[in-house]
């Protein structure tokens, strides 16, 4: 198995909750820089998919999608790396990256995966492609966040379970805060108007109504 | 009180004004509401490219093309002549920027001007309806309106704010992505003996045990 691969195979792994203890702190850094790279391709994947049906669409796509997802994540890394110090967790600030970054890795490569069945569809069904576009992208976030979520959970303490989850639902939670304004400022993304084009303003103005 | 109520009934109603300023694909349109009648002559002339049309006894809308909004520094109001309270919200898809000599404080979701005070707020309010929530709305007494002869600030679409926005954040994806790079290649020769390391110590524990 090639340096590549075993990488990659060793982020599925730490996506799912398994961190090898062994790590040491140079090999989890290049993880995380693995993991956050990788995520920007997949992400960038996607994004050609979604604009499949117009060249300079998906061309900007290429570095749109990889844009929101770096900074969406690049924003809530202060307010869980806060978390993480304010609470009583015995988990290293590196350990909560790489679970953070695997997690990310994990929803992209899900939305990487389910680049080609966006594409055929966009292509081929003017009702069917917007859905599974929007969906994908759910279905990703979804997975990135049950995952990292999960991973709070497992072969721990209870006590420790709960000063670990807090940082991690910080870093969620301020994650997918940030994303629709990310999304906002890169739109369009999608070849249709969607409830995310305008950021919270007028996911507000839907409520308002 | 009595007297007060009897001078203001008899002098009629404080020409307040409430605006909504929302974006066609070539024009700027202001939907305007007065409680004086709309008979009235406006306060301040209109510019000379811009359209007024009276919609009803207490409204009107006045249109007039984007980019000649876009460059002035100045929205054109129809106000109503005397000193009131004009309320101005805007569409989400402008981005509105006040001129600071106004001086307009936020509190919450209102931004609010010299000389108006929390009972201007709650008569204009009462007379056009509350403003929607997802909107900024700016509540500014017409002496801060009269000497420019409109709200003075900056109308863009909020669309091209951000594009230029993007512009930087692209600037900065490419730094962050040169900064990710260089530091997984700093990082995997010492990741590489890390792990070598590791790999020994094993073995060597693994011929200890044995």
């Amino acid at each position: 198995m090639n340096k590549t691969a075993k990488m990659l195979s060793e982020l599925l792994d730490i996506s799912r909750g398994r961190v090898p203890e062994d790590l040491g702190p140079a090999r989890r850094v290049r993880l995380i820089t693995g993991a956050a790279l990788s995520s920007l391709v997949f992400a960038a994947v996607w994004g050609l998919a979604a604009g499949s049906t117009a060249p300079l669409l998906a061309l900007g796509n290429l570095a749109k999608v990889p844009m929101v997802v770096l900074f969406s994540v690049l924003a809530a890394l202060p307010a869980g790396v806060l978390a993480h110090r304010l609470s009583d967790s015995t988990e290293s600030t590196r350990s909560l990256l790489l679970s953070f970054s695997g997690s990310v890795f994990a929803g992209t490569l899900c939305a990487a995966v389910l680049a080609p069945i966006v594409a055929v569809y966009y292509l081929t069904s003017e009702w069917a492609g917007p859905y599974l576009g929007m969906g994908s992208a759910f279905v990703s976030v979804a997975v990135a966040g049950v995952l990292f979520l999960h991973g709070a959970f497992k072969g721990v303490s209870r006590e420790e379970r709960r000063s670990r989850i807090i940082p991690k639902l910080v870093l969620a939670i301020v994650t997918l805060g940030v994303m629709p304004q990310f999304i906002a400022l890169a739109s369009p993304i999608l070849p249709e108007h969607t409830v995310f084009d305008e950021g919270v303003d007028v996911v507000a103005s839907e409520g308002a109504h | 009180m009595l007297a007060a109520t009897l001078v203001l009934a008899l002098a009629g109603p404080i020409p307040d004004s409430a605006h909504y300023v929302h974006l066609e694909p070539e024009h700027v349109v202001i939907d305007s509401e007065w409680s004086a009648s709309t008979q009235e002559p406006l306060a301040t002339p209109l510019p000379d490219d811009a359209t007024m049309e009276v919609l009803g006894e207490h409204t009107l809308r006045v249109t007039m093309p984007r980019d000649e909004a876009e460059r002035d520094d100045v929205l054109p109001l129809p106000l109503p002549p005397g000193d009131g309270v004009h309320r101005v919200t805007f569409d989400h898809r402008i981005s509105f920027r006040p001129d600071p000599s106004l001086e307009l404080a936020p509190r919450g979701t209102r931004a609010v001007g010299r000389n108006v005070h929390r009972a201007d707020i709650r008569r204009v309010d009462m007379a056009f309806g509350r403003p929607r929530k997802d909107t900024t709305a700016h509540y500014v007494h017409s002496e801060g309106l009269r000497g420019t002869g409109g709200f003075a600030g900056s109308l863009k679409d909020a669309k091209t704010r951000r594009q230029r926005l993007m512009l930087f954040a692209s600037a900065l994806f490419i730094f962050v992505v040169a900064g990710l790079m260089a530091i997984a290649r700093a990082v995997r020769r010492r990741a590489e003996a890390e792990h070598a390391d590791e790999i020994l110590a094993r073995e060597i524990d693994s011929l200890a045990t044995r």
